[in-house]
């Protein structure tokens, strides 16, 4: 690591440091082969998922709005919109929240958290892809006899977890930290995490990444206002002013010890410092070194300058920003609360006096309206809406898959031949991994045929004009909405 | 975001790098004497310019009990179709003007300014505010029948909260610079709207950049460089065209307590009579008339932090009085004569502007301090308090008297 900087020294570095990135390194999907992955499933031009964290909702609160935006039947807020839309749990629940087992581990006792089988099945159904981390487990909330008991935050209780959701069928593939739980990720920003931190009792991240947790939320990871990521810029000039925009003053800091705001270490290598401020400034996920230093999945949500909460949703997701993102071919992850009904615009001050927990209608007239947008511009075939580990995976595969293809003047094959990646390590093309494949081609190319390597068989794939090329694709099957309740 | 209109008026700064000097807020806390930036106590200053054209005079009423029972000032628009609410010639619009509080027209007849030029006169109005729903090029000839300050769409931004920011330091200047986008005014396709590429073209290289500072950070300022008959006034109306429902989010607490932060102005551009669903483009949003019930907790809970904050902080005060201070402001000239045992100031401002609230901030160690207007012999009766918002220093003010809403 380089030697360590001011807050004052560090502050203006990403601007010097993408002073001459080039366009084709700023983020958005790209590559030079005639033969590519299509940077979304076919035939959608951005993405955007719902980062939903469970805090203070209800079962019935969460039911009482997925119905519309994933359901299909009627419902109150009208007929449903069949959006492919997931949420988190915790496995520790002490209040209303869905959760595995009720009270934390340091409870005497832990039951079955209520309406277990439900958020089992919607687990094992992929709609609850989230960990919001292992759950509100915080030592306010510990028993006053045992207050200073190191015992209290220990990895043994992440591991009984981790075989629970073992037990159960489930695999989560993303993990959100929530507000100030010791079992949350710190990354290059930790602090009081504990979880990547292997001097804590809590260590644990080597379990987690072993278990399939794929991605992480830091909580630094939050765009305030940039909309979306991986975003395609026409030229460099707007790609700098985008630069000059971001805020990058949360990346750049993190608390000592002591509390004192410092700045984060940085890389020997001037190269790895543009690739990781580039990254930071317009990748939806990125590799980022955990406490323990191996490296992880980190992403980005989008929260916007309000408190993320369910009466904001119309202006933190509006026509104009999600016209921006489909223009520049983007991706968004919305950082949302819906179990919590908040004033629109007030400081926290005022606004917690006026907070509901579970608020049923859990929509308002315009987070409605604003859903409805969405769907209509899903299902018009322009912006690809999934689970947060679903657009995520999509993401990930589209820059660690590697295939080949082999030409001749009738046909050509391509083969996928497997995906390698910094943090993942390498491994085969899995029956999962097709869904939604989609190579964009020359539009005077012959029959394309795709394989697998290592195994038989053409794979079904359609072929249609995609602009000024052509795309051979499988379709996207998105998760089917049902109701468990 | 970054915008065509962003990047082609940058070009226009020049390479010279952006000096906290160019910008200039009243109030300079290193001169012995200097006009304060607001009245005292006051740190900052907000209006709110409501086009209330097809507004149901209930729930006008409705909205300005709102403001009035929280101890709020608002003005009121003049307009001339008849069922407006102020229509040019009703009652309530003869009773705001003997309030003090009739401080805009908006919009034009169908004869343009000439004709609304003379509907006023016969009716005996002069508000001093243009507050759109015509271009300002249109509004011009309204100087003539005395109107000083105008607005149009094109003049609404949608980011920026405030203007006339007290940037602590160059440092913190640029950065705000940095993110700023010249791209943020007006609303695609908004008719009767100042065209603003159009007169940035216009401009000759050498004014671009004061033209783009102005832009950046003046509440109001001269459109064009020729003449001073163009005073235009900038409008915050947010990301969306305004309506009762964007209320809460234009008057975010967090954009409130910058305001005060960094001693700043605000006109903020709303349809109190309307109300939208929020996020949503003009073919969308649904708009339509409020009803007596749309004043609800999100609108309440915004009035109240405002209300709190107008105490002593945000001087919340109608359209036309925030303007004429922020005109006196940047027109007042200061002459002193310092005594050793008596300081003698003559302030020389337009008499077109009103001195009410008039405040100096000098230095807590000078001595007596007397206060003249240029062309008058004797010292305005000034008070004198250690001033809140400048530790070391003491303020000089005349009472600024706050407006309430008439029974009509």
């Amino acid at each position: 690591m380089a030697q360590p900087l001011t807050l004052g020294e560090i502050g203006g570095l990403p601007a010097r440091a993408l002073a001459n990135l080039a366009l084709d390194r700023a983020g958005a999907w790209h590559s030079d082969a005639d033969v590519h992955l299509r940077a979304w499933p076919w035939p959608y031009r951005a993405g955007l998922a719902l980062s939903n964290d469970c805090d203070s909702q209800s079962v019935d609160c969460l039911r009482n709005w997925h119905s519309f935006v994933n359901g299909k039947g009627a419902t109150t807020y009208g007929d449903g919109l069949g959006l492919e839309v997931g949420d988190s749990f915790w496995v520790y629940g002490n209040g209303v929240e869905p959760a595995l087992w009720k009270g934390n581990p340091f409870d005497a006792a832990n039951a079955d958290g209520y309406a277990l089988g439900a958020i089992v099945a919607l687990a094992q159904a992929g709609f609850l892809d989230t960990l919001h981390s292992f759950g509100n487990w915080t030592a306010r909330l510990m028993p006053a006899d045992r207050v200073g008991d190191p015992t209290l935050f220990a990895r043994e209780s992440i591991l009984r977890g981790l075989d629970r959701l073992d037990a159960l069928g489930l695999k989560p593939s993303v993990y959100v930290n929530h507000s100030g739980s010791p079992s949350n990720v710190g990354g290059p920003w930790g602090s009081y995490q504990r979880a990547d931190n292997p001097a804590e009792r809590l260590y644990a991240l080597d379990a987690l990444r072993a278990f399939g947790l794929r991605f992480y939320w830091p909580d630094a990871c939050t765009d305030i206002e940039k909309f979306g990521n991986e975003l395609r810029f026409d030229s460099t000039a707007e790609l700098k002013r985008s630069i000059e925009q971001f805020a990058w003053e949360p990346w750049l800091r993190r608390k000592d010890t002591d509390g004192i705001p410092i700045a984060i270490d940085l890389p020997d290598d001037q190269a790895e410092i543009e690739a990781m401020f580039a990254a930071w400034h317009n990748r939806a996920i990125f590799p980022v070194r955990g406490g323990d230093g191996t490296l992880i999945h980190a992403f980005k949500r989008y929260r916007g300058i309000d408190q993320p909460v369910g009466s904001i949703f119309s202006s933190q997701v509006t026509e104009a920003k999600l016209a921006r993102l489909e223009a520049q071919g983007g991706a968004v992850v919305i950082y949302q609360h819906f179990g919590v009904f908040g004033p629109r615009g007030r400081a926290p001050t005022i606004s917690r006096h006026h907070r509901a927990r579970s608020p049923i209608p859990a929509l308002d007239r315009n987070s409605v309206a604003t859903w409805q947008l969405i769907a209509e511009r899903h299902q018009s075939g322009a912006l690809f809406v999934a689970t947060q580990g679903r657009l995520l995976d999509w993401i990930w595969r589209r820059s660690s898959l590697r295939l080949s293809v082999e030409r001749t003047p009738t046909r050509w094959v391509v083969t996928l031949a497997g995906f390698a990646c910094p943090v993942e390590g390498e491994r085969p093309v899995e029956d999962r991994d097709l869904n939604g494949l989609a190579l964009v081609i020359p539009a005077d190319a012959p029959e394309v045929v795709v394989v697998r390597l290592g195994r038989t068989g053409v794979l079904p794939m359609h072929r249609a004009a995609d602009g000024a090329n052509h795309v051979v694709h499988m379709p996207w099957q998105p998760l089917e909405w049902f109701d468990v309740f | 975001m970054t915008t065509v209109q962003d990047l082609l008026f940058r070009a226009g700064l020049g390479r010279r790098p952006l000096d906290i000097s160019e910008l200039s807020p009243a109030g300079n806390a290193a001169q012995d004497v200097a006009l304060r930036a607001y009245p005292f106590p006051f740190r900052a200053m907000l209006a709110i310019c409501d086009d209330s054209r097809g507004t149901d005079p209930a729930v006008f009423e409705a909205t300005r009990a709102a403001f009035g029972y929280r101890g709020l000032e608002i003005g009121a628009c003049t307009s001339f179709a008849e069922d407006d609410p102020c229509a040019v010639g009703s009652a309530r619009a003869g009773a705001l003007k003997a309030a003090g509080l009739l401080d805009g027209l908006v919009g034009l007849p169908c004869g343009g300014a000439d004709e609304a030029a003379a509907q006023l006169a016969a009716a005996g109005l002069i508000p001093p505010v243009f507050a759109g729903g015509a271009s300002v090029a249109e509004a011009a000839p309204l100087t003539a029948a005395g109107i000083r300050f105008f607005t149009d769409d094109g003049l609404s931004g949608r980011t920026k909260f405030g203007d006339a920011l007290s940037f602590r330091h160059t440092g913190e200047l640029r950065r705000k610079f940095a993110q700023f986008d010249f791209g943020q005014f007006g609303f695609a396709g908004a008719e009767g709207a100042t065209d603003l590429r159009a007169v940035f073209e216009a401009i000759a290289p050498t004014a671009q950049r004061a033209f783009l500072l102005n832009l950046f950070d003046a509440p109001l300022f001269t459109l064009l460089p020729t003449t001073d008959e163009n005073t235009v006034f900038k409008r915050f109306s947010g990301p969306q065209r305004p309506s009762l429902s964007t209320l809460s989010l234009q008057l975010r607490s967090q954009f409130l307590t910058q305001l005060e932060t960094l001693g700043g102005a605000v006109i903020i551009q709303q349809r109190l009579g309307d109300e939208a669903l929020i996020g949503l483009g003009p073919s969308r949003e649904r708009r339509r008339p409020a009803g007596l019930d749309a004043l609800g907790l999100h609108e309440a809970l915004a009035l109240d932090d405002l209300a709190e904050r107008a105490g002593d902080r945000i001087l919340v005060a109608a359209t036309a009085r925030v303007l004429g201070w922020l005109e006196l402001r940047r027109r007042a000239v200061l002459t002193i004569e310092k005594q050793p045992d008596r300081w003698r100031v003559e302030v020389a401002v337009p008499l077109s502007l009103e001195r009410e609230g008039l405040a100096l901030t000098v230095r807590s160690d000078a001595p007596p301090v007397d206060v003249t207007v240029a062309g008058t012999a004797n010292p305005l009766a000034m008070a004198r308090q250690p001033d809140p918002a400048s530790p070391g220093r003491d303020c000089l003010y005349l009472e600024w008297s706050k407006r309430l809403w008439p029974s009509l």
